[in-house]
């Protein structure tokens, strides 16, 4: 069993007693998790993403930007788009992973502001003010996941929050909503009757996160992803970067 | 399985090159703070003697950190929410405490200080009022040394610390960082010392042996912090080291800036070391201060920009172009001129009488 899986396994256990345990009584010692404020605390937050119904349109990707307008070129989330091909067989196929804010249970992000400007809600979103954040960047410097960036409209962090603006009126986050294949599946873990519980149940042998070994314990569960995603990519870079376009590599002909 | 990224996105850095500008200025400055706090305790002796060149270096080069730090901020109007809402898990946040106190102890310290020699050897006429009255500072001192020596201790520490925390970026996550970054800095802070004592003091050449040694110290330091990062990293398997490792095997850029890391190290440390061994050498070792201190400077470029085209999931390396506005070269130049705009009048200042005149020895006026 994957390292992967086991850390999923003390998840599941947090799932099913219906309680997530928040890091119960934090005190501030140097880089420790503040206490975590606002939000609902009976709910926790958490995403599956079934690889297996993804088809890489970017629908997300561009229903996001609609949704919370980042500046042209970033991205508060986006599909990566990898082409896996097999040493033996020469088969090749087409791998996509649609990246976001993790929602980590212990994120790194937060502990390191130094004006308290980002922290993360007792619903487990990690948002960020952006009328209190100084821009310093070392958020965007200690998230693991490439989540975050320095907005270039508002010179501040920027990062993925779940739509929470939308989940507290009732409605999905625009990239669930406008998911053509269903990949994406967000709800209150705490529930053991929500989709994602039921989702997550289902496809339990097959569930994993990024990089795991970090301890961040991430909230956004992969579903039918190869062990070669897990951590950083062992292979072929894109060939080229395109500065005037956000960098996104493949974002022009 | 091969696997080929077809649609990824480029992440940018984050910490501009403002943050290699203050990183460099502010070691400078902490390393010389604590140079010149000796020499406030050991007085009497050489240490005393350091006194002058420590204190050019650290006020000149503490004056322009802080302004970098600014820079590196995107939002630098919003500083003061340093101080609204302080945050003692962040090690950012406690930096932005120790500097201000570091900041008080060195200037306060160095303003007394300049003030004591001010009166023992006449202050020119547009700085008579600096020794002005019949006050003296000489029992607040040592406390305004103490809080210098032990605020500079402190920019040591959290400057490496805030780095070295950043699990994400695998070659920061290392303890030996801390000290890496601070012998580094002792290295280009004692070159610029052996300048300034043979360029604007004329300083003794006992004096300049004195620091030449330091400075083969430092050397010693910097070399023994890269062994016993890779040595401890290659023993107990440290990420840091492991990511090393890979960039060295993946891409001739690491490969060359290990090679340059490793020569200077080796061509400062043969050069010192032959230098020592004549007068001759002694009294030309100046000419080490520009490769000395280009190798501080380039240590944090490599630390800080250089890991941060290393993509912390994705394959290669990220292109970084240094951009010539403020965000890149002109912010570099800017920093740098700043520097010299300071030093083209500090030096006057502390030198006073033993710039115009050439015969006055340092150890002359130390002694009285």
């Amino acid at each position: 069993m994957d390292l992967s899986r086991r850390q999923f396994l003390g998840k599941a256990a947090i799932s099913a007693g219906a309680a997530v345990v928040p890091l119960a009584d934090v005190q501030a010692a140097v880089n420790d998790q503040p206490a975590r404020r606002g939000g609902d605390p009976g709910k926790r937050y958490g995403m599956a993403i079934d690889l297996r119904r993804c088809i890489g349109c970017q629908a997300c990707t561009v229903s996001c930007s609609i949704e919370n307008q980042p500046p042209v070129g970033q991205f508060r989330t986006i599909v990566h788009q990898y082409e896996v091909k097999d040493n033996d067989s020469e088969d090749t196929a087409a791998v996509m992973l649609p990246r976001l804010c993790n929602q980590c249970d212990n994120p790194p992000c937060v502990p390191v502001c130094p004006v308290q400007a980002t922290w993360q809600r007792r619903d487990g979103i990690v948002v960020v003010d952006n009328e209190q954040c100084v821009g310093c960047g070392y958020c965007v410097q200690a998230c693991p996941y490439d989540a975050r960036f320095i907005n270039h409209d508002t010179q501040v962090a920027d990062k993925c929050n779940f739509c929470v603006h939308r989940l507290e009126a009732g409605l999905l986050p625009a990239c669930v909503e406008s998911c053509v294949g269903g990949a994406r599946i967000i709800g209150d873990l705490n529930d053991p009757d929500s989709h994602i519980n039921q989702v997550l149940r289902e496809n339990y042998d097959d569930i994993k996160v990024l990089k795991p070994e970090l301890n961040t314990r991430p909230h956004v569960f992969y579903i039918g992803m190869t062990d070669a995603f897990i951590e950083r990519i062992q292979g072929e870079s894109g060939l080229w970067f395109d500065s005037e376009h956000g960098g996104v590599m493949g974002a022009v002909s | 399985m091969n696997v080929a990224e077809i649609i990824v996105p480029q992440q940018e850095v984050a910490w501009l090159p403002w943050a290699v500008q203050y990183f460099f200025f502010v070691g400078l400055a902490a390393t010389a703070a604590i140079i010149a706090g000796v020499g406030e305790f050991l007085r009497g002796g050489r240490w005393q003697r350091l006194q002058p060149a420590a204190l050019l270096v650290a006020v000149s080069t503490g004056v322009v950190a802080p302004i970098a730090l600014l820079a590196d901020l995107h939002q630098p109007g919003r500083f003061h929410h340093f101080y609204t809402d302080i945050t003692p898990w962040s090690w950012m946040s406690l930096g932005a405490l120790i500097l201000p106190v570091f900041m008080a102890g060195l200037i306060g310290y160095w303003v007394l200080w300049q003030r004591e020699r001010f009166k023992a050897q006449g202050a020119p006429r547009w700085l008579a009022l600096w020794a002005v009255g019949r006050w003296s500072g000489r029992r607040v001192m040592p406390w305004l040394a103490a809080l210098m020596t032990i605020g500079a201790m402190g920019i040591l520490v959290y400057t490496g610390s805030e780095v070295m925390i950043v699990k994400a970026r695998a070659l920061w996550h290392t303890e030996w960082l801390i000290l890496n970054l601070a012998m580094t800095a002792f290295m280009g802070t004692l070159a610029a010392m052996l300048y300034a004592q043979s360029r604007i003091f004329r300083a003794t050449a006992g004096d300049q042996r004195f620091t030449l040694r330091l400075f083969v110290l430092a050397l010693l330091g910097t070399g023994a912090g890269a062994l016993g990062w890779a040595a401890t990293g290659w023993i107990t398997d440290s990420v840091s080291f492991q990511a090393f490792g890979r960039l060295i095997e993946q891409f001739a850029y690491w490969r060359i800036v290990f090679a340059l890391s490793l020569g200077v190290g080796i061509a400062l440390l043969v050069a010192a070391l032959w230098m020592l061994r004549t007068p001759r050498g002694v009294a030309l070792s100046w000419w080490m201060a520009p490769l000395a201190l280009l190798a501080a400077w380039s240590f944090r470029w490599a630390v800080l920009m250089d890991v941060q085209t290393v993509p912390k999931y994705g394959a290669g390396l990220y292109p970084y172009h240094l951009p010539l506005g403020s965000d890149g070269l002109l912010g570099i130049l800017g920093i740098f001129g700043l520097w010299l705009a300071v030093m083209m009048v500090l030096p006057g200042i502390i030198a006073g009488r033993e710039a115009a005149n050439g015969s006055v020895k340092m150890s002359e006026v130390a002694h009285g």
